[in-house]
């Protein structure tokens, strides 16, 4: 008889304080962000899509010198490139990044020796398209150009919102 | 099973079994797991685990990549407590080139991988719970995980698959005013922790769905190889951290939880406790903390030779690799453990002479990764 | 009823032959129950995903109308239009039948419901009977739905289901039985009433309450009883292989059900539509809403039971509780 109450009591008391914690926290404000019209504010340093940066002439800063798509893991970065005659440097004709593939480890924009690559902030790719997510050189570049920080950890943030 | 096969003999009756394909799509096998049961009616004779939906040929991929580029890949192994996957294979590798990595980078792993600890039990919290249908717990758990994963994106550039870690050291050092933001949180963590214990632990239906269920004996975990939190929760006292000590964790004194019954809810309470003592390791870390570099001196021409094993405590249990090198600058041969693998072998001991919730329970209580599982 | 009575000899003297003029009353009282249940249900369907959201720090749906109120017209719209599916191998017209089983029961029960002194659509004497056969009904829908959709998830739902009845059904009704032994009536009605002129119900029978309380959250099939569907282990248990439509009635009824829990709570217990001030109406209203929100305060909160710790709860704890308390309400009926 006393272990049934006891039971009772404490099977009661257990759910009271269950109860009390979630009726606390329905007056509380909500912690979510209603997503597409608010948004996190992402460090610097997040690993989007990589990006091609310019110089302050809005030139490539790239030289072609593949060291990042050898140091890319999946191999999703095709480079195809041509000398010119009186040019020190190779033209980049080709810059295709395939970002079904990409995994944004990262490795690319850390082999680049010339910090002509960087991980923006951009992680909204999605398409119904698959070829429109093989970024080539002039979309990479544009969201490059939209950089609004210094690069830090191999990241920068881009001004403007979505890829598209 | 044998019991309960002459109970019937005994009665005379011959109930027919049910065979039911759980998973690989279900709500509560996190992830792709198929477990094959049968059952008389709602109780389950044999439980046996049928995996490989997620096989990646991590280790083969291992083989044919350079040292740095094997890195993502072990976060997408167990890629809850990604920091730890990463810390054993850079880990094995030091090992095998003797390199020496600088103390800042040290602590900034301990410190890291401490936290990792804290989110994957929260995640597991959150969904062990919510296999039980508790599931504003879930919500909760993910609340604290979310600003947790905040803090891991500001140092790291990403929220899971952090690919920081670098034979040798770090990527990059932690942002500034990393030790006020992490004591920040620990703080309100603690708070957290109180309302988890108020909304489940104490719970009644909590305790008598998890008490005396899924329960894994001493010598079979031993016998099975779990480690972990399995394997405490039996009684066993055993933390790599403690018998093989990395990083710097001999240097500080931390308490070990273990339960004696090895039923869910032990499993539960010291995986609630371990969080208690990872939030005192990151404190000590964060005052520890020394300056310098993050990065120690790696040969630019690496030359893998001989073997080597690495260890470490994951927050699902031991974790290790072991990798061979041919003179070449890839791996010859890397091996994984995964403590998932083991403790997903024990389901059957746990589960059987159960009912279905039961099933369920253990399931959840052994927090499984098939990520880590089938690798 | 004087309206319908009005209606029912307008329509006579109209020249409608009688059968005819009998059936448009009831008819009409049907299609306002229905109306009732339809608009409740519908901004039920939003409070609950909106007290889920916030008791989880969310906040549940927000787009479409302020806050996202008319969110579930548009899931309605949404289930309507998607196709109609029968899987292969069902028993198909069991299969077909089980929701409007389901359905037909959980909306017959609201023809007693008290809503107000005089907003009554059928005063029967025998309500409380009426109420606890209609509502135990509800288990030969989910047999129906469990056995002919050839699923074995469905099938151990429906196993639960009906293996789970008996242990809430009997302390239910036990517990319902010292209210009526308190009023002296089996009319919902005439319960209110007495309650209305002494007090309520509640202070004389706590044990009583929480007793019907449990047990309904069982025959609810709401967390932290809900077995039959649990999605962690059943994955829907007996609707697995319903959808649209089909599968929105037995969502539809699984509300209808917990509007007459809640109206049964506030009318055998807290005195139904009676209260100072306000219109009776209103006053059930506020009552009803409250023990909703009671009801999904609880299913957000607790882990779910196991079946055999159901049943122990029926057998050891509900059915002695419920009988002690029948035995000191007999008692005190006898000392008053």
């Amino acid at each position: 008889m006393g272990r049934f109450l006891a039971e009772i009591y404490k099977a009661l008391k257990s759910a009271a304080l269950g109860l009390k914690v979630t009726v606390k926290n329905l007056f509380s404000p909500a912690i979510t962000l209603q997503y597409p019209d608010e948004r996190l504010d992402l460090p610097v340093g997040f690993r989007g899509i990589p990006v091609l940066l310019s110089d302050a002439e809005g030139n490539l800063k790239c030289t072609s010198c593949e060291l990042c798509a050898r140091a890319c893991p999946v191999q999703c970065i095709e480079i195809q490139s041509h000398r010119e005659e009186g040019r020190k440097l190779k033209v980049l004709d080709v810059y295709n990044l395939d970002a079904t593939w990409c995994m944004y480890c990262g490795l690319c924009v850390e082999a680049c020796p010339f910090d002509a690559l960087a991980m923006s902030d951009q992680f909204e790719l999605a398409d119904y398209d698959l070829t429109n997510l093989v970024f080539d050189r002039d979309r990479l570049a544009e969201i490059g150009r939209r950089q609004v920080t210094e690069t830090i950890n191999f990241g920068i943030k881009t001004g403007g919102a979505a890829t598209r | 099973m044998a019991e309960i096969a002459t109970r019937d003999e005994q009665l005379g009756v011959r109930s027919e079994e049910l065979f039911v394909n759980m998973g690989p799509q279900h709500p509560s096998t996190h992830g792709v797991l198929r477990v094959l049961t049968r059952l008389d009616g709602e109780k389950v004779l044999e439980a046996e685990a049928d995996i490989g939906y997620l096989h990646r040929c991590f280790e083969k991929i291992a083989e044919k990549r350079k040292l740095f580029q094997v890195i993502p890949y072990t976060d997408r192994t167990d890629y809850l407590a990604a920091i730890t996957n990463e810390l054993v294979f850079v880990m094995a590798v030091e090992k095998l080139l003797e390199i020496e990595v600088p103390p800042r980078a040290q602590y900034i792993r301990f410190i890291m991988s401490e936290l990792q600890r804290i989110a994957s039990h929260l995640l597991w919290f959150g969904t062990f719970a919510m296999d039980l249908g508790a599931t504003t717990a879930f919500l909760y758990a993910w609340r604290e995980r979310e600003r947790l994963l905040d803090i891991f994106e500001a140092v790291t550039g990403a929220r899971m698959l952090y690919n920081y870690l670098r034979i040798g050291g770090v990527r990059n050092d932690v942002f500034d005013g990393f030790e006020a933001t992490v004591e920040k949180y620990l703080r309100d963590f603690e708070k957290r922790l109180k309302e988890y214990h108020d909304l489940v632990t104490g719970n009644r239906i909590f305790e008598v769905r998890t008490q005396g269920v899924g329960v894994v004996t001493a010598e079979e975990a031993i016998a099975y190889g779990a480690s972990g939190p399995v394997l405490r929760a039996s009684g066993v006292k055993y933390d790599v951290r403690k018998a093989d000590p990395y990083l710097v964790y001999d240097k500080y004194d931390f308490e070990v939880p273990t339960g004696q019954n090895g039923d869910c809810y032990d499993r539960y309470i010291v995986r609630m406790k371990e969080m208690e003592e990872s939030v005192k390791l990151v404190r000590h870390g964060l005052a520890d903390m020394p300056a310098g570099d993050v990065m120690g001196k790696v040969p630019r021409r690496i030359k893998l030779e001989g073997d080597t094993y690495a260890r470490i405590e994951s927050p699902r249990g031991e974790v290790a690799c072991y990798l061979v090198g041919d003179g070449s600058d890839q791996a010859y041969r890397l091996s994984w453990r995964s403590p998932c693998f083991v403790h997903l072998q024990l389901l059957n001991i746990m589960a059987r002479g159960g009912l279905v919730a039961d099933l369920i329970a253990s399931i959840g209580s052994i927090d499984i990764v098939m990520g880590e599982v089938d690798r | 009823m004087d309206f319908f009575s009005a209606m029912h000899s307008g329509l006579v003297s109209a020249g409608w032959p009688l059968w005819l003029a009998n059936l448009v009353p009831p008819l009409v009282k049907a299609l306002i129950l229905l109306l009732f249940i339809l608009l409740n249900c519908t901004f039920l369907i939003w409070m609950e995903r909106k007290v889920a959201g916030h008791m989880q720090r969310r906040m549940g749906p927000m787009r479409l109308g302020p806050h996202g109120i008319i969110q579930t017209i548009a899931d309605v719209v949404k289930l309507i239009a998607k196709e109609d599916v029968i899987p292969a191998g069902v028993d198909r017209w069991v299969f077909v039948l089980a929701p409007i089983v389901a359905f037909a029961p959980a909306f017959a029960v609201f023809m007693v419901i008290p809503f107000g002194p005089n907003l009554i659509a059928q005063d029967l004497n025998i309500a409380l009977i009426f109420i606890a056969a209609l509502t135990s009904f509800v288990v030969i829908s989910f047999l129906m739905a469990g056995w002919s959709s050839n699923n074995k998830w469905s099938l151990l739902g429906a196993m639960r289901a009906s293996a789970q009845l008996i242990s809430y059904e009997v302390p239910l009704v036990i517990s319902v039985a010292s209210v009526a032994l308190l009023a002296g009536s089996l009319s919902l009605q005439d319960i209110v009433r007495a309650q209305s002129q002494s007090f309520w119900y509640i202070l004389v029978q706590p044990i009583g309450f929480l007793v019907f309380l449990t047990a309904s959250l069982a025959e609810l099939n709401r967390s932290p009883f809900d077995m039959s569907e649990a999605e962690q282990e059943l994955v829907a248990g007996y609707n697995t292989e319903y959808s649209g439509m089909r599968w929105a009635i037995f969502y539809l009824t699984e509300y209808a059900n917990l509007i007459t829990f809640a109206a049964m709570a506030s009318t055998l217990f807290f005195g139904g539509w009676s209260g100072p001030g306000l219109p009776p109406f209103v006053w059930f209203m506020i009552k009803v809403y409250f023990f909703i929100f009671l009801v999904m305060w609880i299913r957000w909160t607790l882990p779910r039971v196991r079946i055999d710790q159901l049943m122990d709860i029926g057998w050891k704890g509900l059915l002695p509780l419920s009988l002690v308390n029948l035995a000191f309400t007999g008692i005190y009926v006898l000392l008053r």
